[in-house]
C-alpha cells in the first residue's frame, strides 16, 4: 500500500486492477484456476499476514495512514524474530524441532493465551487478534495444516516483515543523515 | 465535564477490556479442547508373526510390473487380508517426469502370478483433487491402519525437484481395488515442501499410524509422522538432525516400548555407513544417531527384525577400492540385536564386475538376457524373444552417453503373518522385482 501510495496511481485505476487480478486468478488454465498454480506454491497464508494485509487495504480504501503504526512495528518485530529463529531449527538445524509444538502441545496454546492477555493489557489489540484468529482458525480446521505454526506463522509475513523493517531502518538512517547535513 | 468524559473513556476502555478478554478467553476454551486430539504416543503394536507352515526352504522370483519401455522405481507391497500382496510404484517415460502414474499389481502366492497394473493415481487426478498445480509424482508406500483400511502415502511436488516435495494420502476400504480422494498433507511450515517417503508405516499402540518421512530441503533429517484413524497429522517426530544426512529411514519395532530406526546416509563421509537410533521408552526420545557399520552408498535401504531379535536387511552393501560405491549388487545382511554388527547372508544381485567395462552392445544384450531369465521364473521359460524384448526394455533404461550399466536398487521388505518374506525393488529402473522366501531358507542361508 505504501508502494502504491508512492506511485501515485489514481485510487480508481488501482481498484479496477485489482478487481481484474481477483478475476483473473479464477481464470482456468490447464484444468485448473490461475490461483491454484499460486497456491501450489506459497500453500495458505498465515493469519497474522491476512490480518496485516486486510488492515492495509481498509485504510488505503479510506484513504487514511495506519494510526497505530508503533503496534504494527511490533508485531513486525515478533514476526521477524519468530521466523529467523524458528524456520532454521524447523528446517533440520540441530534435534530440536519447535514446529512439533504446533501439534497440540497444551503449554504452547497456554504461553499464546499468556501473550495474548498480555497484548490487551497493553492496548495492543492488533496483536492480540493476530494470535486470537490464528488460534481460532486452528481450533476449527480453517485451512488443510493441523500445526497450529502454520496459522500463526508463514515465510511470507516473515520476508514482509524483515524488508518493511530493514526499510524503516534505512529512511530513519537517510533522514538523520539529512537532517545533520542541514544542521 | 473534562472529568466526567475522562471518566466515560475509562469506563468505555474497561468494557472494551473486559470483552476482548472475554473473546479471548472462549477462543482458547476451544483450542485447549482441541489439543485432545493429539494424542501423546505411548508404545507400538508388534506385528504378530506365525512360524512358516511351509517347512522346505521356498525362494522365487517375478517381475511384479509388466509394462516394457518405461521407467518403474520406487516400489512398496502391503500384505492382503485375504493372503495376496499388493504392490505399488511409479512409472513413466523417466522419473520425474508429468507422465509419470501410480502404479499397481496384486500377487498371488497360490497361483504364484502376478496380475497386470493398474493405475492408481496420475498427476491430473491428484491436481484437481488438491486444487493445486502438481508438475511430478514419486514413491509411494503403503500401510494399514488400525481399522483395516490400506492408506497409500506417494510423493507430490509442484514446483522443482524432489526438495521441493509434499505428501498426498489416499485410503481404501476393498483392499486397494478403490481409493478415496486424494488429499494433501501437511508437514512443514516452510511452504509445507521437503517431505518424502520410503519406509514402511506402522502402528503405536493407541491405533494412530507412524510413517517415516525424511526432509531434503537445506538439510537432510528423518522424521516420523503420525496420524490419527481419520488421516489427520497429530505429531511430528524428528530423528535427525541435518549433521548426519540421514535419509528414507526405516522402522525395526522390536517389542511395544524397543524399536530400531535405520537411515540411509547422503552425506560426504566414506566409506559411509547407514545411520541406527533406538527408543526404550516407545517412541517417547530416541537415541541420537550412531554408525551401524552396514555399508550404505548413499541409497535406499530395508530391514526388519526376525522374531529372536536378529535384524535382517537388504542393502546395496558392495564395496570397491575401499569405499562403498554404486547401486550393482544388493544383498540380504543379517544383524545381532543391536543392529551393529553385519554379515551377508545372500546376494541377490551383482554385477560389481562389469563397473566400469566397455561391454559393447552385444555383450551388455546378453547379459541383460541372462539376468532377466534368471529374475523370473515365467520368463525362465519363455521364448527368446520374449526375453530380448525385456532385455531391450532395460537396456534401453540403463544405457547412456556414459555407456551402460547395472541398478537394483530401492528395496523394500515385508513379512506376512504366515513368517514368509516378500521384497520388491528396482530392477535396472526398467522392473520391479519380487522375491518370495520363507525363514526355512533363510535359516538354510544362515547355516552356509
Amino acid at each position: 500500500m505504501a508502494l502504491l501510495r508512492a506511485l501515485r496511481l489514481p485510487r480508481r485505476v488501482v481498484w479496477v486492477a485489482m478487481a481484474l487480478a481477483a478475476i483473473g486468478a479464477c481464470i482456468p488454465v490447464g484444468g485448473l484456476p490461475l490461483a491454484a498454480y499460486v497456491r501450489g506454491v506459497l500453500g495458505d497464508l498465515s493469519m497474522p499476514l491476512l490480518i496485516v494485509m486486510g488492515s492495509a487495504l481498509w485504510h488505503y480504501a479510506r484513504d487514511r495512514r495506519q494510526q497505530n503504526l508503533k503496534e504494527r512495528n511490533i508485531l513486525l518485530v515478533i514476526a521477524a524474530l519468530c521466523g529467523l529463529i524458528f524456520y532454521p531449527l524447523a528446517l533440520g538445524v540441530g534435534y530440536t524441532d519447535p514446529y512439533r509444538l504446533g501439534f497440540g502441545n497444551i503449554w504452547f496454546v497456554a504461553l499464546l493465551l499468556a501473550f495474548a492477555l498480555c497484548a490487551i493489557y497493553k492496548n495492543f489489540y492488533l496483536l492480540a487478534s493476530c494470535v486470537m484468529l490464528s488460534v481460532l482458525a486452528w481450533s476449527i480446521h480453517l485451512y488443510e495444516a493441523n500445526n497450529l505454526w502454520n496459522y500463526l506463522l508463514d515465510p511470507l509475513l516473515v520476508i514482509y516483515a524483515v524488508m518493511a523493517l530493514a526499510g524503516q531502518g534505512i529512511v530513519a538512517v537517510w533522514q538523520s543523515r539529512k537532517c545533520a547535513a542541514l544542521d | 465535564m473534562s472529568d466526567k468524559s475522562t471518566f466515560a473513556g475509562i469506563f468505555r476502555l474497561h468494557h472494551l477490556r473486559l470483552a476482548a478478554v472475554a473473546i479471548v478467553l472462549a477462543v482458547f476454551f476451544l483450542a485447549f479442547y482441541n489439543t485432545r486430539q493429539y494424542p501423546v504416543a505411548r508404545g507400538f503394536q508388534v506385528n504378530e508373526i506365525r512360524d512358516s507352515k511351509n517347512s522346505q526352504p521356498h525362494f522365487e522370483s517375478h517381475f511384479a510390473s509388466s509394462q516394457l519401455h518405461v521407467q518403474a522405481h520406487a516400489a512398496s507391497i502391503v500384505a492382503l487380508k485375504d493372503g495376496r500382496l499388493r504392490a505399488f510404484w511409479f512409472s513413466g517415460s523417466r522419473e520425474g517426469a508429468s507422465d509419470v502414474e501410480i502404479h499397481s499389481a496384486v500377487f498371488d502366492p497360490a497361483a504364484r502370478q502376478w496380475s497386470g497394473e493398474t493405475v492408481v493415481a496420475t498427476r491430473p487426478t491428484t491436481e484437481r483433487a488438491v486444487r493445486r498445480y502438481i508438475s511430478k509424482l514419486g514413491n509411494p508406500v503403503c500401510g494399514r491402519a488400525a481399522d483395516g483400511r490400506l492408506w497409500l502415502f506417494y510423493v507430490t511436488v509442484s514446483v522443482g525437484g524432489w526438495s521441493g516435495s509434499s505428501l498426498t494420502a489416499r485410503v481404501s476400504a476393498d483392499e486397494g481395488n478403490t481409493w478415496s480422494t486424494p488429499r494433501r498433507l501437511v508437514t512443514s511450515p516452510f511452504f509445507n515442501i521437503s517431505t518424502m517417503v520410503k519406509g514402511t508405516p506402522f502402528l503405536f499402540a493407541d491405533g494412530t499410524m507412524g510413517v517415516p518421512v525424511y526432509h531434503e530441503m537445506i538439510n537432510k533429517f528423518a522424521e516420523i509422522l503420525r496420524l490419527d484413524a481419520r488421516g489427520n497429522v497429530v505429531d511430528l517426530q524428528r530423528l535427525s538432525s541435518g549433521k548426519e544426512h540421514a535419509l528414507q529411514p526405516v522402522m525395526l519395532i522390536k517389542s511395544t516400548l524397543e524399536a530400531l530406526v535405520m537411515m540411509r546416509n547422503s552425506g560426504p563421509m566414506k566409506p559411509r555407513h547407514a545411520w541406527i537410533t533406538s527408543t526404550q521408552d516407545g517412541g517417547k526420545s530416541w537415541s541420537k544417531p550412531e554408525d551401524s557399520g552396514l555399508l550404505n552408498p548413499n541409497s535406499a535401504l530395508s530391514a526388519l527384525p526376525l522374531p529372536d531379535g536378529r535384524i535382517l536387511a537388504v542393502a546395496n552393501n558392495q564395496v570397491r577400492q575401499g569405499i562403498s560405491k554404486g547401486r550393482d549388487a544388493l544383498a540380504l545382511m543379517i544383524s545381532g540385536p543391536d543392529g551393529k554388527h553385519w554379515k551377508m547372508v545372500y546376494r541377490l544381485e551383482n554385477h560389481v564386475a562389469a563397473r566400469g567395462m566397455d561391454l559393447g552392445k552385444s555383450m551388455y544384450q546378453h547379459m541383460m538376457v541372462k539376468a532377466a531369465r534368471h529374475s523370473d521364473a515365467t520368463l525362465a521359460t519363455s521364448s527368446e524373444d520374449v526375453v530380448q524384448q525385456y532385455a531391450t526394455s532395460a537396456g534401453s533404461a540403463m544405457c547412456g552417453d556414459d555407456g551402460c550399466g547395472f541398478e537394483f536398487s530401492y528395496p523394500y521388505l515385508i513379512q506376512t503373518k504366515t513368517g514368509d518374506f516378500h521384497l520388491v525393488y528396482t530392477w535396472n529402473r526398467s522392473f520391479i522385482k519380487h522375491i518370495w522366501f520363507n525363514r526355512a531358507w533363510l535359516n538354510q542361508q544362515l547355516q552356509k
